[in-house]
């Protein structure tokens, strides 16, 4: 008998749970989007970069290999600057002598005698 | 020339503006052909030492007259040419050919008279003052 009332409570708990209403689970809720910020158009001016403020760095150099032997400064090499002179001399087609930038825009003819 | 020739080297044949011709004209017999043979026969092997004997023979034109060839060979020697080669031109008559044919050209273009200077066309009779040179080449050459 109490075997049969055991049954009977299972079974009505069992079909009770069938026909309940599925409530559906709470679907998880985003937090609200945060409002895009309003920029206003306003210049803003950005600080001036800092200037670099010279700094006179003396580092003395130090050779591979050096030792405590005093380094002399190597020494530094002017460019050396040719300079093309205007002054060539030679002949005119003529077979005369003459001295100058054969390109200058005035010839000067001396005709001379040695006496 | 020498006279103010120093000058117009240095203030406007180095700089470019001017270009000097020296045209030998043999207007004294002899000593003008072996003064002018001179300077020809160094011009043969170093144009440079033509122009140290140029300068040379102005300043020392009053020995000229009465030179002897061993004057012009010491004289040619001095601005560093080779002697014998010197010689073999002075003795010769390449070199010779070569003065005449100049001398004939000035001829030819109605130069009688020395010296005579032609700045680009312009010709101008006898000695003349720098600064004559100088405001001529400033205005024929359009220099600054």
């Amino acid at each position: 008998m109490k075997r049969v009332l055991f049954l009977i409570v299972v079974g009505v708990f069992v079909v009770g749970c069938a026909t309940a209403t599925a409530v559906p689970s709470p679907t998880p809720t985003l937090p609200p989007l945060l409002s895009e910020p309003v920029v206003e158009e306003t210049a803003v001016p950005l600080p001036e970069p800092a200037q670099p403020t010279a700094v006179a760095i003396e580092a003395e150099p130090v050779a591979i290999g050096a030792t405590d032997e005093p380094t002399e400064a190597a020494p530094t090499e002017t460019p050396v600057v040719e300079e093309t002179s205007l002054v060539v001399s030679g002949r005119t087609e003529e077979g005369a002598y003459f001295l100058g930038d054969p390109e200058a825009p005035v010839t000067l003819i001396d005709y001379s005698d040695f006496l | 020339m020498l006279g103010v020739e120093p000058d117009i080297i240095t203030n406007y044949v180095e700089t470019g503006a001017v270009k000097i011709v020296f045209w030998p004209v043999l207007n004294h017999g002899d000593p003008s052909v072996y003064s002018s043979l001179t300077a020809e026969c160094v011009a043969q092997q170093d144009m440079d030492a033509f122009w140290q004997v140029h300068a040379l023979l102005f300043e020392n034109q009053s020995d000229l007259w009465g030179a002897s060839r061993d004057y012009f060979v010491e004289t040619a020697v001095s601005v560093g040419v080779d002697q014998a080669t010197f010689e073999t031109c002075y003795d010769g008559a390449s070199g010779l050919d070569t003065v005449f044919v100049l001398d004939n050209f000035r001829r030819q273009r109605g130069i009688y008279s020395q010296p005579i200077f032609d700045i680009n066309g312009e010709l101008l009779a006898g000695r003349q003052s720098y600064e004559l040179f100088a405001s001529i080449f400033d205005q024929v050459g359009n220099l600054p």
